[in-house]
């Protein structure tokens, strides 16, 4: 049986950590998947990734929510690319979907899932303006920590 | 190297429900991947428990988008007996369409964090008119899960080649 789906790393937020990093990521899969079980120490906000350490205004993002009411809208040229929502309330999940990651000629594009069950529902879908292959991700919210017991979790996908 | 998706049980044409038992706890996630037809008219509404737990533990919020309408909408739900999880095709759907439905259960084994959900659903209702969906949901119950029930609304039954996959995802 080929290997084609498999944890590349593993790590968890043990002290209210401020940031989370995947670095040195394997180069030999396809796509790449994070799952992400979080939550925030202060209030509720979204949470932001970093590849490779770039925070020029390379990222973008269009999302379609529900909290109250439904509606969507985009954010562009920022300096970090902006997740689903993470909540001191409770905890959360979230599936980030990062494709052709390891490819050197095209920008990325990251479709993610996610929520806090109490406040909002997002489907946000992403762009990083950059031919180069990811190498590090670092994660962290725009208000807050990661709450102690967030976990967090990179998955490799390969294409037959 | 290991390999970390593992395909753990598939279902078939399963009647009223896709039940899971005996779910084994040596996973980190779980993920279900469906493929359904039910009973209902326009759309068949579907619903998921753990456990066999009917106690009022389960909450969700969802967003929603249909071929027709500009915007979209969506709704919530608090303290329900079971968890709303989206639409398999219905019988006013044209014939030989399928919903597809992907359900994520993070630390579905653990012993000290509340359940959380995330469900992806596409489905199609009647004159082609095809629905987006996505949930998040939350079990609020601290006990490992060993069985998943789906079932549709109003006693209504899945039809044949209605398939249900069970995966689970390992953490180094």
């Amino acid at each position: 049986m080929p290997v084609t789906y498999d944890n590349l790393a593993s790590t968890s937020s043990t002290n209210n950590n401020t940031t989370v990093s995947f670095t040195n990521i394997n180069q030999n899969f396809t796509d790449l998947v994070l799952m992400i079980n979080a939550k925030n120490t202060s209030g509720t906000n979204n949470g932001q990734i970093v590849f490779n350490s770039d925070t020029s205004a390379n990222y973008s993002g269009v999302y379609l929510q529900f909290s109250s009411t439904a509606g969507g809208d985009r954010v562009t040229n920022t300096t970090n690319l902006y997740t689903p929502e993470f909540s001191s309330g409770d905890f959360s999940s979230c599936v980030v979907n990062i494709m052709n990651y390891s490819n050197n000629q095209y920008d990325k594009t990251v479709i993610q899932r996610g929520g806090e069950v109490s406040e909002r529902t997002a489907l946000w879908v992403n762009t990083w303006r950059s031919p180069l292959p990811i190498t590090r991700i670092d994660l962290s919210t725009f208000g807050g920590n990661w709450a102690t017991g967030s976990t967090f979790a990179l998955y490799g996908i390969k294409a037959a | 190297m290991s390999f970390t998706y593992t395909a753990i049980q598939t279902l078939d044409s399963p009647g009223s429900s896709f039940e899971f038992t005996n779910i084994p706890s040596t996973y980190t996630d779980l993920r279900l991947h469906l493929s359904i037809d039910g009973s209902g008219y326009n759309a068949t509404d579907c619903y998921l428990r753990f456990n066999g737990s009917t106690a009022a533990n389960y909450s969700v919020r969802y967003v929603w988008k249909d071929g027709s309408s500009a915007s979209g909408s969506g709704g919530n739900a608090t303290a329900q007996s079971a968890m709303f999880i989206g639409y398999a095709t219905g019988t006013n759907t044209a014939a030989n369409i399928f919903a597809t439905m992907n359900i994520h259960i993070s630390e579905y084994a653990s012993t000290t964090k509340n359940k959380y959900v995330l469900t992806e659903n596409a489905t199609e209702a009647a004159n082609n008119d095809q629905w987006l969906t996505m949930f998040t949901g939350k079990w609020a119950d601290t006990s490992a899960i060993t069985s998943i029930s789906i079932f549709p609304a109003s006693s209504g039954t899945f039809t044949s080649n209605s398939t249900a996959t069970l995966y689970g995802i390992l953490k180094a």
